[in-house]
């Protein structure tokens, strides 16, 4: 099998699969540290889709696009943190199927 | 075998292998070592794609701060949090099928399109383009940013504070 250079395509697709796991995480897991887990690795899989295809069509704006979504993913994590040490104070669970505040 | 090959596939194997060891790790405090391997590879896998700055961010805001703050989240859930909640197992199959599925049709799409190529592939130093980018024709989303890490900054502080006063503001 001739799978060589080392082009857009591997790179697409360690992405294609990393998100898989990421959701593969996030779907089965029910701890939710865990699952935030699974969010950064879809997070990762996007990042790496867009840099893949930033290095191979030759435009710098995909590394800007990574940058920001690292801040937004940064956020996301300092909230999700945040929202789960507020669930573990009031309901000492931080199992996702617990987690029934806004439902009734 | 190049040294581009062998580079490319050690650094997915460490990407997707870590990735693996979070979804069957029973011990929570080692997934998030196996977080830190995956985001290691995808930092490596950023080098290999020429994107140098990108690379050190990883290294900075993942492996240094958000493993970091996931183990804080972790200890502060204290002990009875490092088993696992059970899963149910018909859960778990139908979610490997189905994304095992996903895989295959994403995989398919990544086969067949053909991508178009671009002018000419990113060589070189990217960071002053970066740099020139944000302050350019993406500073919108740049100030956007910085407002959202600090309503986050806020949020956070008083959502904890909210959570330890028994929900009372």
């Amino acid at each position: 099998m001739n799978f060589f250079p080392v082009g857009q395509t591997h790179f697409l697709a360690t992405s294609a699969f990393l998100f898989t796991l990421g959701v593969l995480t996030v779907v089965v897991r029910r701890n939710l540290i865990v699952i935030l887990m699974g969010v950064e690795l879809m997070l990762n899989a996007g990042n790496l889709a867009i840099v893949a295809f930033s290095r191979f069509s030759g435009h710098p704006a995909g590394h800007v696009y990574v940058l920001l979504i690292m801040t937004v993913a940064a956020a996301e994590v300092a909230v999700g943190l945040g929202i789960l040490i507020a669930l573990f104070r009031t309901r000492k669970t931080i199992n996702a199927d617990e987690a029934t505040y806004l439902r009734w | 075998m190049s040294a581009e090959k062998v580079a490319f596939f050690i650094l997915s194997g460490l990407t997707l292998g870590g990735g693996l060891a979070i979804l069957f790790s029973v011990r929570l405090m080692r997934a998030v070592v196996y977080l830190l391997v995956s985001l290691f590879g995808v930092a490596g896998l950023y080098i290999l794609l020429n994107a140098e700055f990108l690379a050190a961010l990883q290294v900075l805001i993942y492996i240094g701060g958000i493993t970091i703050l996931m183990v804080f989240g972790l200890m502060l859930t204290g002990p009875g949090q490092f088993v696992n909640p059970a899963e149910s197992r018909l859960k778990a199959v139908a979610a490997g099928v189905s994304s095992l599925t996903t895989a295959i049709v994403l995989l398919l799409i990544v086969k067949k399109t053909k991508w178009p190529a671009g002018t000419q592939a990113l060589a070189g130093d990217t960071t002053a383009e970066i740099g020139r980018l944000l302050l350019t024709d993406h500073v919108f989303a740049f100030e956007i940013a910085s407002v959202l890490l600090l309503v986050v900054l806020v949020g956070v502080a008083l959502f904890v504070r909210l959570a330890r006063d028994g929900g009372k503001p």
